[in-house]
Formats: C-alpha cells, structure tokens, sequence
C-alpha cells in the first residue's frame, strides 16, 4: 500500500473545541497524575492534552486519514512534537486546523517505510497561535507486519 | 515549590517518574479522555488482526508520563517545546521509568530557557519506549 504523494499539503476542514475542566480532570486521572485530585478553577493543561481538542473537537482522524487511503490501524506513531505559543485556559475556544505536510519514504529495519507527517496548528477565539502540534506516523502494510 | 532558572545546572537529572504496572483498564480510560479509540489499543481481537500479540498502550499514553516526568520538575506551564520519537511498544503488565536529564541553559532571550532530553523505559527489561527533548521556561531568582 502506498500513499499518493500527491496528497502532500492538503488541508483539512477547521474544528473547534471549548476546554473543559471536566476534561482536564478525566484526562489528568487517565494519566494517574495526582493533580487531578486537588485542581483548581482554571488548571493548567498536561502537555499532551491537544490529543483532546482533536479527538473530541470533531476532527475525525481516521475519516482523515481514509480520505489519503490509510486505514487507522495499520497506523504506527512514530514521532510527536508540541511547540507551546501561549497558554490556554479553561473556556478557551480553540480552532484547529489539520495539514498533511509531508510524504515520504524512508529506510528502516524492515525495509523502505512510509510516512507521513501531519501538523495541527492551534489559534484560540481572539485569533491568536496558541499551539503547534506535528505527528509523524508509519502506514504499515508494505513493510509486512513485525 | 518553585523552580528557578539559577537552580538548574548543565547535566543535572530530574526525579525519576515510575508509572505502572499498566492495565487493559487504563488503556480504556485512556481512550475514552482522550477520545482516540484506535481498536489496536483496547480490542485484542484487532489487535490480533493487525498481527501484534495483543493490545498495546497508546504511544501517546506513554508520552503523557513524559509529560509529567517535566512538569512535576519544571512546574505547570514551563513548557515551551516537547518532542519525542517512539521506539518501542508498552504492552499490558508493563511498568515503565521516565527519566530526564538538563542538557543547555539559555539565557538572553525574552525567556530563561532550559533545555533537556528524556527517556521512558520498561522496568524489567530497559526497553526503550521513547526519547524525547524539551524546552521549559523557568522564572529568575529576584525577578519581579
């Protein structure tokens, strides 16, 4: 399976997602981080919690990723990055923002792999960058499985 | 406590964060927080399909107790970058070790910054899960 490199900067319809306490909660107790426990009105948020803002702000990655012909579970994370542009706070409206920013193939222990690098970029409700997100992912498939 | 800029050295290690053993249960309650519900962390029978033994944690389950590894150092909100590579699969019954270490001060810019590497490892066998680096900014001593 190979994915059309011709799919290479294309951009996804923006999402929205308004930050909730509740969540900042269910995600802190899911990490077993014990802030969860004593948490404030307007809790920092744990530094991987964009996860959230994807997932339930109605990005739906694997319809995404179908769209390029992948199938989510043939899907290895291979790299994860934040850069963090300013705070965000319960309340915040944040606006994302999908873009396939890369296809290519590289050599790895099994053969050539395929990936792909997706960057999700975050501004809040008075249009101000907030968070930079990019995800790299090995589609498996022509690799064989390990 | 508060972290200060003039407190952290070149080559200093942060406490060591020992997370688990992990569940099936946590990787549930993970999916539902974070919303993704890829079956090949929660569903054996998928797992199975996509020719793994079984259910595996999400990378990004292990990447949040890197996370915290970093802001139960630096404190909330210190956190400018942070950047790992996955390397290895955590498996149900696995407990892991996040460990970092302080690699460059920078100072000059609007920001004291200080930068680090980390790794997070399973206990028994010192598989590498992921390595990562991070950017905190950290308050000066006597700053207002």
């Amino acid at each position: 399976m190979m994915v059309d490199p011709a799919h290479k900067g294309k951009v996804f319809p923006p999402f929205n997602y308004t930050v909730e306490r509740g969540k900042v909660r269910e995600f802190l107790l899911a990490i077993g981080d014990e802030r969860a426990d004593n948490l404030g009105d307007d809790p920092p948020l744990p530094p991987t919690f964009a996860t959230v803002f994807a997932f339930w702000g109605g990005l739906n990655l694997e319809a995404a990723l179908k769209e390029v012909g992948i199938e989510i579970w043939n899907v290895l994370h291979a790299e994860q990055g934040y850069e963090y542009l300013a705070p965000i706070h319960v309340g915040d409206v944040v606006t994302g923002q999908l873009r396939i920013e890369d296809i290519y193939t590289k050599g790895g222990r099994s053969g050539q792999l395929e990936f792909v690098d997706l960057v999700l970029e975050y501004t809040n409700q008075h249009g101000q960058p907030v968070l930079r997100e990019k995800s790299s992912i090995i589609v498996r498939g022509s690799e064989g499985a390990e | 406590m508060t972290l200060y800029f003039e407190d952290v050295h070149e080559g200093d290690e942060l406490p060591a964060l020992t997370k688990g053993p992990l569940t099936p249960i946590q990787m549930v309650r993970y999916a539902g927080a974070s919303g993704d519900f890829n079956p090949i962390h929660t569903v054996p029978d998928m797992a199975k399909m996509v020719g793994l033994d079984g259910i595996i944690a999400h990378g990004m389950l292990i990447m949040a107790y890197a996370g915290q590894l970093v802001t139960r150092w630096a404190g909330e909100g210190a956190l400018r970058q942070f950047k790992v590579r996955f390397s290895g699969m955590t498996k149900p019954g696995e407990t892991v070790v996040c460990r970092g270490t302080v690699t460059q001060k920078i100072e000059g810019g609007t920001e004291a910054l200080v930068r680090g590497k980390l790794t997070v490892k399973g206990q028994e066998d010192d598989s590498l899960k992921l390595k990562g680096e991070f950017t905190v900014a950290l308050p000066r001593r006597g700053a207002p």
